[in-house]
C-alpha cells in the first residue's frame, strides 16, 4: 500500500529542477578545481592536486582563512543560540506588546546584508559614526574604539553586526518551538516545586531540541558561508585580518584565476557537507523517536 | 525570589531596549532618506531641516523601481510558489515512505543546503537550456537554490500529519494527489507559510542571478537600482537610503501579514489529539 | 482541537478532484515542456524588431553594461537626444563595481556580451581581461579615432587596431590639493621635496590641523601615493617600467619604490594623516578640508570647484601640486580612462558604431564638458576647457609629463585593492614596505602564468 499512496513522481520535479540547475553547476565547479581554470585563455589543463596542495601548505594566507571562517561561524553560532533563546523566552509571556517586540526584533533580518552592512559602516566610523558619538555624548568616550580598523575589535565588530542581524530570525524559530511546549508540563513542575532552572534544564531545553538542530544547521552554514558582512564591513582588512574563506574565493574569481576560486569553494562545500550530515542524522533519529 | 512586580517591569524595559538597539539603526535610514545631500552626508540621528520627499521620486523615477519592484515581484513570487510546490510534494513522499532510496534521495536534496552557487558552470548550464536571458530562468534558479533548505523545514514537520489520516483517506478512496491536496497539504499549511515567508525574503533580497544571467535592465528587481545612486567616489547618502525604505518595505509588508500564520500556524500543528 | 477535514468524500467531488489531479500533473510536466521549448527569448537586444520605420528612425535598443561611476549624467542626457533623433534607445545597465569585472568576464567568455560595456583601458587590461581581439569590435576606421587625444588611443591599441572609444578627463590626475590660506599664514612653501613636504606637515601640525586628509576605508585611494609618481621612479633608475614589463626585473629590485613605501609609511607614523584614517572615505574630502580641519588631500582637482560651492571657499584658495614622493616633480598623467567598447557579437554594431560618432561631435563633446562638474576637460582637442588659474598654473609649473605606474607597467592595475590591502598592512606593521613589493611581485607572477606571458617563463 505504501508505494501506490506515496508515489514517487511527486518528487521528481524537485530532483529534476534542483539537479539541473543547482547540482549540475555546483559538480562541474568541482572538477574545474583541478585545472588551471582562469578567464584569459579558453584552454583548459588538468593540473591535478596543485591547487589544494596550495591551499593547504601554509603557503599564501590561505589557513589564516579557513581559521577566521571558523571562529566566525563558532562565535555567531553560540551567540545566535544563546540570545536567540534568551529573547524567545523573554518575549514568550508576561510581557506586552509582545507582537511588536517580535517584529522589532526580526526587522534586522528582513534588511539585505549589503545594506546592513553599510548603515554599520557608517555607525561604526571611529570619527562620526553614531556609536561613539553617543558614547561621547554620555560622557563614555572611554569606551570608543576604531570598530573596524583596530586589529582587536575589527573581528569582533563584524560578528556583533552579524548577530544583531541574524538574532531575530533564530529567535522566531526557537519562539516556535518554546511555544509548542505543551503548558501542562510546566504546571506539573510547578507543583512539584521546580524553580526556574530546573524548568529550563528539564523541561523547555530537551523539548525544543527539533528547533534547536534546524536554528544549528542553519547558522553553521550560514557562518561558514559568510561573505557580504565581511565584504561590506571590512573587506578583510585591516590588511587580510579578517578575510574568510568566501572573500578569498571572491577574490580568486575577481583576478581571473576561476580554478583556484573553485578549490575553496570545494573544500568549504566538503567540510560543510560533512558538517551538516552529522548534524541532520541527528535530527533524524530525533524525529523517528517521536 | 524576585519581587512579583519587579521581573515582568524588567522584563518589559529590557525588551523595550532590545526592540530600540533593532531599530535603531534602520530609523537611522528612514531619517536620511529625507535630507538634502549635504545633510545627509554625515549619516547622523539629525532631523532634516525640510523634508525632501522629492529624494522618493527622483529615486524612483532614477531608479525605474515601479518597473523593477514588479520584477522584484514576480522573480521572488514565481521562486516561492515554485520551490513550495515541488518542495511540499517531495518531501511528503521521502517523509512518508522512508525506503533506503528515499532516504538517499532526501539526503541529496538538502546537501544543497551547504553548496556553493558556481555561476560560471551555471552559465552554462542556462544556455544549455536556452533560459539565459529569461525570466523563468531566473525564478527556476532561485526556486532550485531554495529547494534543499525548503525540503529540510517540510520534511520534519510532515511527520507531525499523523499517518491515521491518510489511512482514513485511502478507505474512503482517495487518490494519492487528492490525498496530498485536500488532507496533507491544509495541516502543513503553518511550515509551509513560514518557508514560503523566508524563501520570498530571499528571492527578494538577490541581485546576483539577475546580474549575470539577465542582459536587460527592464527585468532588473528593485535591489540592483541602489547602484544607480552611489559610485566609487561619491555617495548621496539621501537618495541611498530612500532607495532602501523602498526596497525594504514590501518585504516588511509582507511579513506583517504572514507573521501571524507561522507563530500561531506551528503551535496548532503539533497538538495531539 | 482543531476542526479536521476527514472523512466522506461525496461522489460529485470526483470531477473536480480529477481536475486537481491533472492540474498537480500538467504542472510538474509543464515545468520540463517549459524548460525545453523556451527557445524564443534570448538574444541580446529587444525583441521590439530592428526594422526601420518609413521616417528613417529605427525602433531598437542598444544594452550598455558599465560599473558605477562611469556612466555620467551628461552622458545620459545625450541619449535621450540620440533617441529622439534616431530611434535608438540606450538601455544602461549599472552594475555593482566589485561585481562588475566579474559579470562582465563571464558574459565575454559565454558569449551574452551586451551591445556596447565599459572597460579600463591599458594593453595587458584588454588582452587579458577582456580580450579584445576576440569580443570587441575593430574601430581605427572610425572618424573619431583621429581627433581622440593619441596617448588615449595608444592605450586602446592591440597590433594597431583601435578597439573602445575613451572619452574622459585623463589630465586630471589626482594631486596634492592644500589650504592656501593656511600655507600662507603658517609661511610654507608649496614643497619640492619629500623633505620640504615633512617639514611643512610638521608646521602644519603644529598649528594644531591635520596635514593631510587620508581615506583609506575606500581601500584604493592610498594606493595612489605610491604609483603615481610611478614616472619619477623610471626617471631615477632608467628602463624601470620596460624592465618590469619584460620581467627582467621586480617591484623589490626597485630602490626608489622602496622609498617610496618608506616614506609613506613615515607619514603615516609621524601622524600626518590624522587618527581617523583607516575609516576615513573619499566622500567627506570636502568636508574636511572646507571645515579647516585638514590642510592637504590627495584628490581629484574638481576638489576646488567643490569647495567653491559648498563651503565658502574662493576657486583660488586650493592649490596643487604633485604627490613630492622621492622628491618627485613630474606631473603624472594616466592617458587612459573608463573607456567603451563595442561587442563583437552585438547584432547591433553599425548602431553602437553610430552612437560613438553621436557622442563624439564637437558639440556634445563640450555639452559633457559643460555639464559635468567633476572633470575640467576632455581627451579631445579643441574643446573649451574650464580649467581654473591654479589648474593652469598646475600645469605650467610642472611641465614635465610622464605616464603613472598602473597605466603603463602590466599586471599592476587588476590587483589594485590588494596592494591596497597590503599597504594597509605596512602601515599596521604587519608587514615591512620590502614585503608589500615582493607581494606584489608574487601576484604579478601568478597573473603572467595564467596568462601564459612569455616573459614568464
Amino acid at each position: 500500500m505504501n508505494r501506490s499512496v506515496y508515489p514517487f513522481y511527486f518528487g521528481l520535479a524537485a530532483l529534476i529542477v534542483y539537479s539541473i540547475f543547482f547540482v549540475l553547476p555546483g559538480v562541474m565547479g568541482i572538477f574545474y578545481s583541478f585545472t588551471n581554470w582562469n578567464s584569459y585563455s579558453d584552454e583548459i589543463r588538468f593540473i591535478g592536486f596543485d591547487n589544494l596542495a596550495k591551499i593547504f601548505s601554509g603557503e599564501g594566507r590561505y589557513l589564516g582563512f579557513i581559521y577566521n571562517t571558523l571562529v566566525f561561524t563558532v562565535s555567531t553560532v553560540i551567540l545566535k543560540t544563546a540570545l536567540g533563546l534568551f529573547f524567545a523566552m523573554l518575549l514568550n509571556d508576561g510581557i506586552r506588546a509582545k507582537g511588536f517586540h517580535r517584529v522589532m526584533l526580526f526587522m534586522p533580518s528582513i534588511v539585505p546584508m549589503l545594506v546592513v552592512g553599510l548603515i554599520f559602516k557608517s555607525i561604526l566610523n571611529p570619527a562620526t559614526g553614531l556609536l561613539n558619538e553617543s558614547l561621547r555624548m554620555i560622557g563614555l568616550e572611554v569606551l570608543t574604539q576604531k570598530w573596524l580598523t583596530d586589529l582587536g575589535w575589527a573581528f569582533k565588530s563584524i560578528i556583533a553586526v552579524d548577530v544583531w542581524k541574524g538574532v531575530g530570525y533564530i529567535m522566531i524559530i526557537l519562539l516556535a518551538g518554546l511555544q509548542s511546549i505543551d503548558k501542562t508540563y510546566y504546571e506539573a513542575a510547578e507543583i512539584d516545586g521546580s524553580n526556574f532552572w530546573q524548568k529550563l534544564i528539564h523541561i523547555t531545553l530537551p523539548l525544543i531540541v527539533p528547533a534547536l538542530v534546524v536554528t544549528t544547521v542553519l547558522n553553521l552554514l550560514h557562518g561558514l558561508k559568510v561573505f557580504e558582512a565581511v565584504y561590506v564591513l571590512t573587506n578583510g582588512g585591516p590588511g587580510y585580518a579578517t578575510d574568510v574563506m568566501y572573500t578569498a574565493i571572491f577574490k580568486e574569481f575577481s583576478t581571473g584565476n576561476y580554478g583556484m576560486g573553485t578549490a575553496l569553494s570545494s573544500v568549504l562545500f566538503v567540510v560543510m557537507t560533512v558538517i551538516g550530515y552529522f548534524v541532520v542524522r541527528l535530527m533524524s533519529r530525533e524525529g523517528d523517536e517521536r | 525570589m524576585m519581587n512579583k512586580t519587579l521581573l515582568p517591569a524588567l522584563r518589559n524595559v529590557f525588551a523595550w531596549l532590545l526592540s530600540a538597539i533593532m531599530f535603531i539603526p534602520l530609523l537611522l535610514v528612514v531619517v536620511n532618506s529625507f535630507k538634502t545631500k549635504a545633510e545627509a552626508n554625515g549619516m547622523n540621528m539629525s532631523l532634516p531641516s525640510d523634508f525632501q520627499w522629492s529624494n522618493y521620486s527622483i529615486v524612483i523615477a532614477e531608479g525605474k523601481l515601479i518597473r523593477s519592484f514588479f520584477n522584484s515581484l514576480l522573480y521572488a513570487g514565481g521562486a516561492t510558489v515554485g520551490s513550495i510546490l515541488l518542495a511540499a510534494l517531495a518531501a511528503y513522499v521521502f517523509s512518508r515512505n522512508r525506503t533506503k532510496l528515499n532516504q538517499l534521495f532526501y539526503f541529496y536534496l538538502i546537501m544543497g543546503i551547504a553548496m556553493p552557487t558556481n555561476f560560471v558552470t551555471l552559465m552554462k548550464v542556462m544556455q544549455w537550456t536556452q533560459l539565459v536571458n529569461t525570466q523563468l530562468g531566473i525564478i527556476v534558479m532561485l526556486a532550485a537554490s531554495a529547494i534543499p533548505f525548503s525540503v529540510f523545514l517540510i520534511y520534519g514537520f510532515v511527520g507531525s500529519v499523523p499517518r491515521e489520516l491518510d489511512e482514513a483517506g485511502i478507505v474512503d478512496g482517495c487518490s494519492p494527489v487528492r490525498l496530498f491536496v485536500s488532507v496533507v497539504i491544509p495541516l502543513l499549511t503553518p511550515v509551509l507559510v513560514t518557508v514560503a515567508i523566508l524563501n520570498f525574503m530571499g528571492a527578494w533580497s538577490d541581485f546576483i542571478h539577475p546580474l549575470y544571467f539577465l542582459n536587460n535592465s527592464d527585468k532588473w528587481p528593485m535591489t540592483l537600482a541602489v547602484y544607480n545612486f552611489f559610485g566609487r567616489f561619491q555617495v548621496n547618502w539621501n537618495l541611498v537610503t530612500a532607495d532602501i525604505v523602498l526596497t525594504t518595505l514590501p518585504v516588511i509588508v509582507i511579513y506583517l501579514l504572514g507573521q501571524r500564520f507561522i507563530i500561531s500556524g506551528m503551535t496548532a500543528g503539533s497538538v495531539k489529539g | 482541537m482543531k476542526q479536521r477535514r476527514t472523512g466522506t468524500y461525496e461522489q460529485g467531488d470526483d470531477s473536480y478532484m480529477k481536475k486537481w489531479k491533472t492540474s498537480l500533473l500538467s504542472a510538474s510536466v509543464a515545468l520540463t515542456v517549459v524548460l525545453a521549448g523556451c527557445g524564443g527569448n534570448n538574444g541580446s537586444a529587444e525583441p521590439s524588431g530592428g526594422g526601420e520605420q518609413g521616417s528613417g528612425k529605427k525602433n531598437i535598443t542598444l544594452t550598455y553594461m558599465a560599473s558605477q561611476g562611469w556612466i555620467k549624467d551628461s552622458e545620459m542626457e545625450l541619449a535621450k537626444k540620440f533617441e529622439a533623433e534616431t530611434g535608438i534607445k540606450i538601455d544602461y545597465q549599472i552594475v555593482p563595481a566589485d561585481q562588475y569585472f566579474n559579470v562582465l568576464k563571464t558574459k565575454l567568455n559565454a558569449g551574452e556580451g551586451p551591445d556596447i560595456f565599459g572597460g579600463q583601458s591599458g594593453y595587458s587590461e584588454i588582452t587579458m581581461n577582456y580580450n579584445v581581439e576576440k569580443n570587441a569590435v575593430d574601430l581605427s576606421d572610425q572618424e573619431w579615432v583621429k581627433r581622440e587625444d593619441p596617448l588615449s588611443i595608444e592605450q586602446l591599441t592591440v597590433d594597431g587596431k583601435v578597439y573602445a572609444l575613451t572619452i574622459w578627463d585623463t589630465y586630471s590626475s589626482f594631486v596634492v590639493a592644500y589650504n592656501k590660506k593656511l600655507f600662507g599664514e603658517l609661511g610654507i612653501e608649496v614643497p619640492k621635496t619629500y623633505e620640504e613636504l615633512k617639514q611643512a606637515a610638521e608646521t602644519i601640525k603644529a598649528a594644531g590641523v591635520t596635514p593631510i586628509y587620508e581615506p583609506i576605508a575606500d581601500g584604493w585611494h592610498h594606493v595612489m601615493w605610491f604609483s603615481e609618481p610611478g614616472p619619477n621612479y623610471d626617471k631615477l633608475e632608467p628602463n624601470l617600467y620596460a624592465d618590469l614589463n619584460e620581467n627582467k626585473k621586480k617591484f623589490a629590485d626597485s630602490q626608489a619604490m622602496l622609498d617610496s613605501l618608506t616614506q609613506l609609511k613615515e607619514m603615516y607614523d609621524l601622524g600626518f594623516f590624522g587618527d581617523n584614517s583607516l575609516s576615513d572615505t573619499g566622500s567627506d574630502t570636502a568636508a574636511k578640508l572646507g571645515s579647516g580641519e585638514f590642510a592637504m588631500s590627495l584628490s581629484a582637482q574638481s576638489l576646488a570647484v567643490e569647495l567653491a560651492d559648498d563651503y565658502g571657499f574662493e576657486l583660488d584658495d586650493i592649490g596643487f601640486f604633485p604627490i613630492p614622493l622621492t622628491d618627485n616633480q613630474i606631473y603624472y598623467i594616466h592617458p587612459g580612462g573608463p573607456s567603451k567598447f563595442i561587442y563583437s557579437g552585438s547584432k547591433y554594431i553599425d548602431e553602437a558604431k553610430q552612437y560613438f560618432n553621436f557622442l563624439t561631435k564637437q558639440e556634445n563633446l563640450q555639452f559633457m564638458l559643460d555639464n559635468d562638474p567633476t572633470i575640467s576637460n576632455l581627451n579631445f582637442p579643441g574643446l573649451e576647457n574650464k580649467y581654473t588659474a591654479e589648474q593652469q598654473k598646475l600645469f605650467e609649473n610642472y611641465s614635465e609629463r610622464g605616464t603613472d605606474l598602473q597605466n603603463f607597467v602590466t599586471y599592476v592595475n587588476p590587483q589594485w585593492m590588494d596592494i591596497g590591502k597590503d599597504i594597509v598592512a605596512m602601515l599596521a606593521a604587519d608587514m615591512k614596505p620590502l614585503d608589500v613589493l615582493k607581494s606584489i611581485d608574487q601576484r604579478r607572477e601568478e597573473m603572467a602564468k595564467v596568462a601564459q606571458d612569455p616573459n614568464w617563463k
